[in-house]
Parts: C-alpha cells; sequence; structure tokens
C-alpha cells in the first residue's frame, strides 16, 4: 500500500491549461474525432462544468467520440500529454462523478448512443454508454421485455451513467440494481487498450471484472459498449397506496411486509413533509391527519396478486393504516405514481432550492432514523421532506434550502453530512443509487478505514497506473481519515477531519 | 492435492493475517481449505506447504431476520447456516450440490451454485460485502450490510469465483430470502435436445418464471433415479421444471411452460404432485454434480441460442472419447451445460492425449460462439494435458495487473487459477 502512495505522489501533476495552449489542444483533439467533435471555448465550456451535484469545474475541452477506437485515441493521447480525462454521459449525476474537477478533458458519450443489438431470445441488448436509460426499455418493448433499473432520471440519464453509478430506481428491490442487470462490458482502460469484461454467455472464466467496473464511477477506464439483461414485462401488476398517522405505523408496516414472504416490486414511502408539498401541487386529498404514506406495488399471475393483495393489505390493517387505496386500472395506477415521481418538483414548488440526501439503513431502523432526520431538520432550522426506497431501507432526505441566505447552504450540506453518518452508525451505508463521487469522498471515513481505504487505491492503481482518470474521485487521499475519532457500527474506527465547507464541495 | 504442508487454523482475522504476513515475507506459498470440499477443481498447482484453514473461524456474526441480511464468518458450514435461517422461515437461494462440511467461503471461492440459479441469480447477486484478507496480511472490506450499497468499490464481486487467489475471505454478508410458500416440479418427455431447448428458451423468455429448467440425457436420468429412488418418465431427454412462491401462482406458471412444451414437441408432461416429491426432485438435479462415481466434470457455458450447439459438440465428445454412460445435465435455462462421466485408466487404446486433445476441439468450438468450456474435475494425470480454464481473451492483461497489486508475490493457491492467477 505504501508504494501506491508514493506512485501517486511521484506522479507529475498535469497543471491548467492556458488559453494559448487550449487551442493547441483543440486542434490535437479534432485530428482525433473531427472539428464537430470538440468544444474548447470558455462560453461552451462552461455548460459541461456541472452535473446534478453542487460541485462545479471547467474542462479544458469537451470531446464527443462516435466510436470506440476514437476514446482509446483519446485516453492514449491523455497518456502522451499527461492530461486528466473524465467521462460524462447526460450530466444528471448526484454525487459529482462527472465533474472535471481538475480540468482536462471531458469525453461524452452523448453521440455513442446506438442501441446495437436487441436479442429478444438471449434476453439481451448491446448499447453503446450514451443510450438513455428509458429509450432502451422503449424500444425491447414490443418484444413484451424491458431493463429493470429505473432511476428518476431515466427520462434522461444514459446506461453509461447508470453502468458507472451503479443507478437504482424505484423497481429494483425485487430484481436487484444496475449490476445485476450488466453481464458485459466494452472498455477502454487507462493504458488505451480495449478489453471486454463478462459477456453473452454466463461464468466467463477469470476475475469478474464487469462486477468490479460496475459502479466504479468511471474511475477504471471508459465504458464503451454495455451487453446487458432485459427481463420479461409482468403479466400483471396491482398498486396500493396506505395512508398512515404515524411514520412509525408506515415504517412499521415496511418490516412487516418484507418479512411475510413475498417482496413487492416496489416499496415507496413519503412523510408528511413531502405529503404537504404534494397536497400544496396537486391537490390529491389525502387526509388532513396524513403523517406518511406508502406505495406498494407488486407483479405477477392475477390469482397469485390477488394472495398478495390480500396479504399485504391485512398486514397493513395490522399496522394500524388509516386508508388502503387500491388502483382500479391503469389511469389511477398512474395517477398514484405521478404523485411519487412528481416529488422533487413538488419540493421544488415550496422551496427555491433543495438538497437531495441519499443514503442507506438496515430496514429494522427505519423509524429510529426518520425521527433522527426530524432532529436534524429543527437543529438545523432547516426543512426537510423524505421520499424514498423503504423496502431497500434506502432514504433520500430533501433538504430545503434559501441559496440566497447567508451561509444556508453550508448549513444544508452540514445537516447532510450528519445525516449520512447517522446512516454509518447505524450499521447502513454512505449511499444506495447516487455514487460516492466527489460529494461523499471523505465521508467513505465514516465506513472504511486507512487500511481499507488504501487496498481499493491498490485496485484502482492496477488500472489507472497514470493517476489520470476521472481523479479526485471516489477514495479519499491518504490520510484524509486521521483526527476527529469517528465511531461507527461498522468497523470504520480511524478518524475523520471534517472537511471545511469549499475545501471539499 | 497430496503434497504435505502444515496445516493452520486461526482463530481469528487477525492471527490469520499474521500467518499470511509471516507467509508471504517468506515467498511460501499458501493455499486455503475451509470444509476441503473444493479441493478439486482447478490446474494441479504448485506445491503448498501451507494451508490456512477457515475451519475455526465459523461464527454467525449477525442475523437480522426482518432485515433479510446475514453476516458470518466465511469458515461457516453452508448447511449449519441455511438450518439457522430455516428456523425464521427465510434462506440462502443458493443450492449447489449439498456436500458435507462445505463452507461459505469454499461456495464463494469456488462461486458453487446449482438449479435455481435461474431465478435466484448466483452468489453475485448475493453477497451484500466481505471483509478478507490479502497476502501480505492486511485486512480489507467491501460492501456492508445492506441490501443497497454504491459505496466503495464491489471488491467483493472479485473474491466470488477467484479460487483464492486473490486473498481469504473473512467475513461475508449475504441478502437472504423467505423460504417460498410452495413449490412444485413438472417433467417433459422430448425425443430431441434441440426441442426440449426451444422450450426452454420459450419458457424463460415468457413471464412464466421458472425457478429452474434442467434437461438431462438418459444416463443423467438413471443415476438421478438410483440416487432419488424416484420412478422418472422414460425419455431420451428429459426436462425439469418448477415454480416456486403462491401455490396458486405456481400451478398456472407450470401450466404455462407445460403449454410451451407440448407446442415445441413434447410427448407427454408429468407433474410431481405434493411438496415432499418436488423436493426429492429438487435434491436429485441438484446433487447429480457431485456423484463419486464421476472423475471428469466439463462445463459448458453459452448464450442460449447458442446452448443446442454447445449440447451437440458435448454429445460429439462422448462419442469420439467412447464414454457411453456419461450424463448430460443441461442448465438449460442459464446456458450452461455440464457432463459427468467415470473416465478410464489410460491405456495405449485410450490416452489422456486424444482425451485432452478433443476437449480443446469442442472448447474452441464453444469459444467461436462467445462461450466457454471449463473442466471443473479430471484425473491429475489428464489436467497435466491440457487447460482446465480456458483463457479470458483480452481481459487476461487486466486481470494480471490485478493479481500483481494485490498478490504481488503470487504465493495464494499458486498455479491454480486461470494461466497463473
Amino acid at each position: 500500500m505504501q508504494t501506491v502512495n508514493k506512485t501517486v505522489r511521484a506522479m507529475t501533476e498535469p497543471l491548467p491549461i492556458a488559453t494559448a495552449e487550449r487551442e493547441k489542444l483543440a486542434r490535437d483533439l479534432t485530428t482525433i474525432v473531427g472539428k464537430e467533435a470538440v468544444l474548447w471555448k470558455t462560453y461552451d465550456l462552461k455548460l459541461y462544468e456541472y452535473d446534478g451535484s453542487i460541485e462545479k469545474h471547467m474542462p479544458d475541452a469537451v470531446v464527443f467520440p462516435t466510436t470506440t477506437a476514437q476514446v482509446a485515441q483519446l485516453v492514449k493521447y491523455c497518456n502522451r500529454e499527461k492530461l486528466y480525462y473524465t467521462a460524462r454521459g447526460a450530466g444528471t449525476g448526484l454525487s459529482g462523478g462527472a465533474i472535471p474537477i481538475k480540468g482536462g478533458v471531458l469525453i461524452a458519450f452523448t453521440r455513442m448512443n446506438r442501441i446495437l443489438k436487441v436479442d429478444p431470445e438471449n434476453l439481451r441488448a448491446v448499447v453503446e454508454p450514451g443510450v438513455i436509460n428509458l429509450h432502451l426499455s422503449d424500444a425491447v418493448a414490443p418484444y413484451g421485455l424491458y431493463f429493470v433499473p429505473d432511476p428518476s432520471s431515466q427520462k434522461a440519464c444514459t446506461l453509461g451513467g447508470n453502468v458507472g453509478e451503479n443507478s437504482g430506481g424505484p423497481h429494483t428491490l425485487l430484481y436487484g440494481v444496475t449490476t445485476n442487470h450488466t453481464l458485459g462490458l466494452e472498455v477502454v482502460t487507462p493504458d488505451g487498450e480495449i478489453r471486454h469484461f463478462g459477456g453473452n454467455a454466463p461464468d466467463s472464466p477469470g476475475y469478474d471484472l464487469c462486477g468490479l467496473f460496475v459502479g466504479s464511477e468511471g474511475t477504471l477506464g471508459l465504458i464503451t459498449k454495455i451487453t446487458l439483461k432485459l427481463t420479461p414485462l409482468p403479466p400483471a401488476v396491482k398498486t396500493f397506496l396506505a395512508i398512515y398517522d404515524s411514520v412509525e405505523k408506515c415504517s412499521n408496516t415496511v418490516s412487516s411486509i418484507i418479512q411475510q414472504g413475498v417482496i413487492p416490486a416496489a416499496l415507496e414511502m413519503m412523510d408528511h413533509m413531502m405529503i404537504g408539498a404534494i397536497e400544496a401541487a396537486t391537490q390529491v386529498g389525502y387526509p388532513t391527519t396524513t403523517k406518511a404514506v406508502l406505495l406498494i406495488e407488486c407483479e405477477g399471475f392475477p390469482p397469485a396478486l390477488e394472495q398478495q393483495a390480500k396479504a399485504i393489505e391485512e398486514v397493513c390493517r395490522k399496522e394500524g393504516v388509516l386508508e388502503f387505496r387500491t388502483a382500479k386500472d391503469e389511469a389511477e395506477r398512474e395517477a398514484l405514481w405521478k404523485v411519487r415521481k412528481g416529488a422533487f418538483g413538488a419540493v421544488g414548488r415550496m422551496s427555491s432550492d433543495y438538497y437531495v440526501v441519499d443514503g442507506v439503513v438496515p430496514r429494522s431502523k427505519l423509524p429510529a432514523v426518520l425521527a433522527a432526520i426530524g432532529q436534524i431538520s429543527k437543529k438545523y432550522g432547516l426543512a426537510i421532506a423524505n421520499v424514498f426506497h423503504a423496502g431497500d431501507g434506502n432514504l433520500h432526505p430533501l433538504i430545503m434550502f434559501d441559496s440566497n441566505k447567508p451561509s444556508e447552504l453550508e448549513k444544508t450540506l452540514k445537516a447532510g453530512e450528519e445525516i449520512i453518518k447517522l446512516c454509518a452508525e447505524v450499521g447502513g451505508t454512505l449511499s444506495g443509487e447516487h455514487g460516492v463521487g466527489l460529494e461523499k469522498r471523505d465521508m467513505m471515513c465514516f465506513i472504511f478505514n486507512e487500511g481499507e481505504l488504501a487496498i481499493m487505491r491498490l485496485v484502482r492503481a492496477a488500472f489507472d497506473t497514470e493517476g489520470l482518470c476521472n481523479p479526485e474521485k471516489l477514495l479519499p487521499t491518504p490520510g484524509r481519515c486521521s483526527e476527529t475519532h469517528l465511531q461507527t457500527d461498522g468497523k470504520a474506527k480511524d478518524k475523520y477531519v471534517r472537511p471545511e465547507i469549499g475545501e471539499v464541495w | 492435492m497430496t503434497q504435505a504442508h502444515e496445516q493452520a487454523g486461526p482463530a481469528s482475522i487477525e492471527e490469520a493475517a499474521t500467518y499470511l504476513r509471516k507467509a508471504n515475507s517468506a515467498t511460501t506459498p499458501v493455499g486455503f481449505v475451509g470444509g476441503g470440499t473444493k479441493q478439486e477443481p482447478g490446474n494441479s498447482g504448485s506445491p503448498l506447504p501451507l494451508k490456512i484453514s477457515t475451519g475455526r473461524l465459523n461464527r454467525l456474526i449477525a442475523y437480522q431476520p426482518e432485515d433479510l441480511t446475514v453476516t458470518a464468518e466465511a469458515g461457516l458450514e453452508l448447511a449449519t447456516l441455511q438450518a439457522t435461517l430455516g428456523k425464521r422461515g427465510q434462506w440462502l437461494p443458493l443450492d449447489p450440490p449439498r456436500l458435507k462440511g462445505e463452507t461459505l467461503g469454499g461456495l464463494l471461492a469456488t462461486n458453487a451454485n446449482g438449479p435455481k440459479r435461474l431465478l435466484y441469480g448466483t452468489a453475485r447477486d448475493l453477497l451484500l460485502g466481505c471483509q478478507f484478507v490479502l497476502a501480505d496480511g492486511s485486512i480489507g472490506r467491501s460492501g456492508g450490510r445492506v441490501v443497497k450499497n454504491v459505496s466503495g468499490y464491489d471488491l467483493h464481486k472479485l473474491m466470488i469465483g477467484s479460487f483464492g487467489t486473490l486473498g481469504l475471505l473473512t467475513e461475508v454478508t449475504f441478502k437472504v430470502l423467505p423460504l417460498p410458500q410452495y413449490s412444485e416440479w413438472a417433467a417433459a418427455l422430448f425425443e430431441k435436445a434441440e426441442d426440449a431447448l426451444a422450450a426452454t428458451r420459450q419458457a424463460v423468455r415468457s413471464n412464466a418464471s421458472p425457478v429452474a429448467m434442467e434437461i438431462l440425457n438418459r444416463a443423467a436420468q438413471l443415476q438421478m433415479a438410483k440416487k432419488t429412488r424416484l420412478t422418472l418418465p422414460e425419455a431420451p431427454y428429459l426436462l425439469f421444471f418448477g415454480a416456486e412462491g403462491f401455490e396458486a401462482a405456481v400451478k398456472e406458471q407450470l401450466q404455462a411452460v407445460t403449454a410451451l412444451c407440448r407446442a415445441t414437441g413434447a410427448k407427454s408432461v408429468i407433474e410431481t404432485e405434493g411438496k415432499g416429491v418436488s423436493t426429492v426432485v429438487w435434491n436429485g438435479l441438484q446433487d447429480l454434480a457431485a456423484q463419486p462415481l464421476y472423475n471428469l466434470r466439463l462445463k459448458w457455458s453459452a448464450t442460449l441460442t447458442g446452448l443446442p450447439s454447445a449440447v451437440k459438440s458435448a454429445e460429439e465428445l462422448v462419442v469420439k472419447l467412447g464414454l457411453t454412460d456419461a450424463a448430460l445435465q443441461i442448465r438449460a435455462g442459464t446456458g450452461l451445460a455440464y457432463l459427468y462421466a467415470k473416465l478410464p485408466a489410460e491405456s495405449d487404446a485410450f490416452t489422456y492425449q486424444e482425451v485432452a486433445r478433443q476437449i480443446e476441439l469442442a472448447r474452441t468450438h464453444v469459444q467461436r460462439q462467445e462461450g466457454s468450456l471449463v473442466v471443473e474435475l479430471a484425473p491429475v494425470a489428464l489436467k497435466e494435458k491440457l487447460d482446465v480454464w480456458g483463457g479470458a481473451g483480452d481481459a487476461f492483461a487486466a486481470m494480471q495487473a490485478l493479481k500483481n497489486k494485490l498478490d504481488p508475490k503470487g504465493i495464494l493457491n499458486r498455479g491454480r487459477f486461470l494461466k497463473g492467477l
């Protein structure tokens, strides 16, 4: 591990590029990808300095390759010129994974957006990384198939980004997240070589590098082709809404449903703050005493669905449900989902700014954690609405703030960090689906100690030998986890420095 | 392996780390052993002067039935874990051949699984996190104890199926599931393998979601009948399929698959009424791979559409080698075909050189269609004449770079895995 640190430090740090040099860079890049595929003027670059997170940094150039060969040439060029490079899809990421934090070349995959093959008999699709998530499900629907992971941003986000972040979504409770649906990858490794991991057939001999790459946040190489698993559409779907006058009853219902046998396809919860926002935006007509609602969706054959529906209703009644609604048809089902999917928008109406936190806790800890989040909200004087994948224990507190008020962003980030720390302390984790990126890089110390992080750095160094591939993401710099003692339920007993705001964000 | 070696039985992770640290300083090759059920697969490898046993690392660390997660030390036996989970109406949905003493570590290191992987997936879909010790004694960890997690690299996925060549697994966390309320199997009789395979392809593409689809040739049927004492229907190919869940749904799912079988040429379909019989069928299919009478086990992996050609190639191999009693078990919904046989001793008329050549030819054939062929079990004399794993294509250099970082002296299970990894 010592050796890695030395290698990283010994490397010549690429310097920011002056405008005149940027022109030369643009000319060089043009020879690889063509004139129409390079951006280098400041006003163009400005559009690519951010993603869906809070951090910003301008690249020195943006390129739009259209072939794997071009991507390989770009990586080789960056290696030769000692330039940092970062992959970008649609820029919808919430943890800063696509921010070129040290400048360099931003490789945007939006023009590698072809669905190369739909193979219904093998339940496979081969796509380029720039294909939009929903476009794949739309393309395979005529065959009675779909791609399971459905992040909220599925109308905009790319499959390459999904693989990079190991994205989830409301419907991943039963069928798993992106990694469970990714079978093979074509990648350009940081040595500029094109390699193939996993594949169409199961159990490829050797190490599961495909499994390692999914969720590696673009730090081990660039994905240029993806083989995905397709799933038959369910024969029937049933959707319910359970309304409660207490958060506790609602969270207890989640545990009871999970325990009673058959796992629903989706199990989403919203608290009273979220319901208030939704009610203000759409007047759904929840009872005035509503404190929490649960959106439940089951899939299967009709007779089994009836049985499951009965079992779920019984659990809800036993836990003291105020009202139990069943969607009678597709229109009613859509209405129920519209409320869930419009949740962020509804908060946007109430507050000029909001910050989405992503943390995971063991499902049994939901009531205690939600209560503690209420305390954090009071402590910082910031309203927090909760809407989340309850079945997975994956929380999404939305912290509302006003960026025009002095120090309110700072306060918000602190509250967010406190929530994440809380998740770690009860045996949970930093992120369920948004990734670590820049946002939570230093919070990795909440759950991993220096030795464990050193091994992850070793793995990174096996691929990114030059230290140029998506720098500063995912792993804190060595020694970051020192000073403040942090005791978590896991084994991270190392010391942790609270970053000064502005240093990390 | 029969070489004399020293066996270490650490009682704690720290102690295991100390053994490894010392071995690494002295560049002593090290092997790992749990229940000793997985010492056969892989290349014969180098002599391993030290074997570290996980026998004493066998504690259940945390079991939260309400969270559907369980954490245990790697030396815990799978059967013990299943019994513990069973008391709370849950299970770890992995069904490898039931081998006495098989540990969680051994199960993961060899990526063992069984017929029901079609519905439940494999270890990579169920392992939430792990702790491990690298060759130099440093202790690592990845994932966690929650069902959804994207914090850090999924190093636990690297450990699965790596045959202990990257590190020693010490603690593992699994996602578990409620036991199915109802489970039932049926068998369809086919004249031709292609028809049974076509029925399978249609079934997995439909929304009948069978839990498993297994095709047995005559030799495999006879072996299964002998072991389970079931009277099985006779046909050149028997396609077993099952469904699990709510009883009403199971019936409907089986009916849907039955209809597909009839439409693709099944002579008849026989249902196995009753839960008792259902379990016997499943266990029979699960255990077939581990019958002691076989000394050769080959595994073909193909796409679903490539599987008929792989099966044909396997049958041709049987004929060429004159292995008349060879059993063929096709994990048809997944794209796998297993061949089990009793290989005669070498003679002038039957050389292992020729056996090796024929296996390599079959491998070349399946590799051309994106598949692979692994020799899971073979006499040592045969293993010496072939590459049991086959290649990893252009991924190999990346695998090697990773191995060099994590085990730079190459002491872990030296020579056993793919091309020296």
